[in-house]
């Protein structure tokens, strides 16, 4: 059979899914002492697991390089164009939220607002729904820092347990949306090789269903 | 300072030899069935007007077009589609003829993709055209016609898929919900996001239209989603649409298409310009669909004339490239080199005039010595070198 591959995001995203992998009864071992490799072999199975950046497993997926991809919404919302996004794990929860310094609101008044995010798409894409000029500033690291240094407004950013926020003196203003794991699948590999990536897709999701 | 003058723009390429051969390959082989089944070919021009692409049915996204002003200041775009500008063509220079119409085309099209993100902005696009005609035997016909293109690009295995817009529209137009909710379901639905579909439909009164469109995206595959299709709702538009989809099925079994064909019911994209049956091609290996096409009852009405019209698109770049990945393609090597001795120039061309008649392809030598064209032979893989002088010496050059 040919080798059906499939993208996982590194980092948090993929310690949950090979926690996942291993509930399904796959052997993850080489995925857990993997090394510098970032295409692993899933032993017994016709799987082959890559490991990438999550903007990257949105680009190998729309591609069709790899057939499956497991990514954050987060990315599929600001990178993701043509593919078919087919289950939410639940896991890697959090939520984009528009964030401000404390006790300050961010539509005071009538100047034009200048928003700090490392989501560049997404917040612009939030104000246009809103019919709102705002200037969207792309900041690489810890956006928190903008507002505070008075180079924007707010930010708009991924927001998990609201802890950094509240160290810095921000607080949330309004929740954007809500995030979680998705699993993602090439267009043509769906149509083709619809038997196999259901039955992988149903068996994640069974197991997932079993830890809720 | 010149910056730019040694690259080519971003989503554009040179293409090389057996890249050249492998399209000229595809190219004629599709041209060769769509001219023996009747189609005629036009080219439009390569730039028009912004305003014939932003027509209620065929409206391209404005950022995805290449724009220039003309001489007056109006707005102009780089043609980004074929079909548009033939329903232009057709409502204006051929609406006198006998219909139906059957045109074909074979051009570039441009369109502006995200940066960075390794897709070429020109694309080669064969297409056909069946206008004039609705009804299912037009649709069976261009369903076979794409059949044979692809078979006949030489690349192997490939699946046509099928489906219906009906199907979709049948069921939401029965929901009560406004073009925003409506538009967004579609966006899940073309997507094959359940999650997502799921939570919009929950928040809607229940019916039975509502379930149906809970499993509509996931029904898709071969013959078997018939059945449950057939049992999701009594809405009788869409059981009427999904009546006909199963005949054209049957049509199309019996032609043979049976192992290659595959059914997704939940195939909504472009919903405003598509009216009817829609399919799209794959072949193994190419991770975008290398055929798209369906039936546009609509989009001739943009430009005043009320004709039904189906066809489809194939992409020449995405079999030219599995061409040459097989090795179907070939940069020519001449089969000879022909060298004149001082003062047999002429009687050297007259000579190779003689043998490409013959059906040899033969390379003129310009070198001053025999020596160094056999070299240059030897190089480029030329097999023979031939002497031009009183007599013909023939030298086999050695690899």
């Amino acid at each position: 059979m040919d080798t059906l591959r499939i993208a996982l995001t590194k980092g948090r995203l993929e310690k949950d899914t090979v926690a996942l992998f291993e509930a399904m009864g796959y052997d993850c071992s080489s995925l857990r002492q993997k090394g510098r490799k970032l295409i692993l072999p899933v032993p017994g199975t016709n799987l082959e697991v890559v490991l990438a950046k999550a903007a990257d497993v949105i680009t190998y997926v729309e591609h069709g390089v790899c057939d499956l991809g497991i990514v954050g919404k987060d990315t599929i919302l600001e990178h993701g164009s043509t593919l078919y996004e087919l289950t939410d794990l639940g896991f890697g929860r959090c939520r984009f939220a528009l964030a401000v310094k404390k006790g300050t609101s961010f539509y005071e008044g009538y100047r034009a607002k200048q928003v700090a995010t490392k989501y560049p798409n997404i917040a612009r894409s939030y104000f246009e729904g809103k019919s709102m000029d705002v200037s969207v500033i792309k900041i690489e690291g810890s956006v928190e820092l903008a507002p505070l240094l008075g180079l924007a407004d707010g930010i708009v950013d991924l927001v998990e347990t609201g802890s950094t926020l509240k160290e810095n003196g921000l607080e949330i203003s309004e929740t954007i949306c809500e995030i979680s794991a998705r699993v993602v699948a090439n267009m043509a590999s769906l149509k083709l090789r619809k038997t196999e990536i259901e039955a992988l897709v149903e068996k994640m999701e069974q197991e997932v269903r079993k830890t809720i | 300072m010149k910056r730019f003058d040694k690259i080519t723009p971003e989503g554009t390429k040179d293409t090389l030899f057996c890249e050249c051969d492998a399209k000229n390959k595809v190219r004629g082989a599709m041209q060769r069935i769509l001219l023996s089944r009747g189609f005629r070919q036009v080219m439009t021009p390569g730039f028009e007007f912004y305003d014939v692409f932003q027509g209620a049915s065929g409206c391209f996204p404005q950022q995805s077009m290449y724009k220039l002003t003309d001489q007056k200041g109006r707005l102009m775009v780089v043609r980004p589609d074929s079909t548009i500008p033939i329903a232009r063509l057709t409502a204006t220079k051929l609406q006198g003829e006998r219909m139906p119409l059957r045109l074909f085309y074979d051009q570039d099209v441009y369109r502006m993709s995200p940066a960075m993100s390794g897709r070429s902005d020109q694309i080669s696009q064969c297409g056909a055209e069946l206008i004039g005609a609705g009804g299912k035997r037009a649709d069976l016909e261009m369903l076979l016609l794409a059949d044979r293109c692809m078979a006949a690009c030489g690349t192997g295995a490939f699946t046509l898929e099928l489906g219906h817009i009906g199907l979709f529209q049948s069921l939401a137009v029965s929901l009560n919900v406004s073009e925003e909710q409506r538009e967004q379901l579609r966006g899940y639905m073309e997507s094959k996001n359940y999650g997502g579909l799921e939570v919009l439909l929950n928040c809607l009164p229940p019916s039975r239209e509502r379930d149906a469109l809970r499993r509509l995206p996931r029904l898709f595959g071969g013959e078997e989603v018939f059945q449950e299709a057939s049992r999701l709702c009594e809405n009788p538009e869409y059981l009427k649409n999904l009546t006909s989809l199963k005949d054209l099925y049957a049509s199309l079994s019996e032609a043979g298409l049976k192992g290659r064909l595959i059914m997704d019911f939940g195939m909504v994209h472009q919903a405003e310009y598509y009216t009817g049956i829609l399919f799209r091609g794959y072949l193994k290996g190419a991770g975008e669909p290398v055929l798209s096409g369906g039936r546009y009852d609509s989009l001739l009405k943009d430009f005043n004339c009320d004709l039904p019209a189906v066809g489809f698109g194939i992409s020449i770049d995405i079999l030219a490239a599995q061409l040459l990945a097989e090795g179907g393609a070939q940069t020519a090597v001449p089969d000879l080199l022909i060298h004149p001795l001082p003062g047999f120039e002429l009687r050297a061309l007259a000579l190779a005039e003689q043998e490409t008649g013959r059906g040899l392809c033969c390379e003129n030598s310009l070198f001053d010595s025999l020596k160094e064209a056999i070299r240059f032979a030897g190089a480029k893989n030329i097999p023979e070198v031939w002497a031009i002088g009183e007599k013909i010496q023939k030298v086999r050059v050695e690899k």
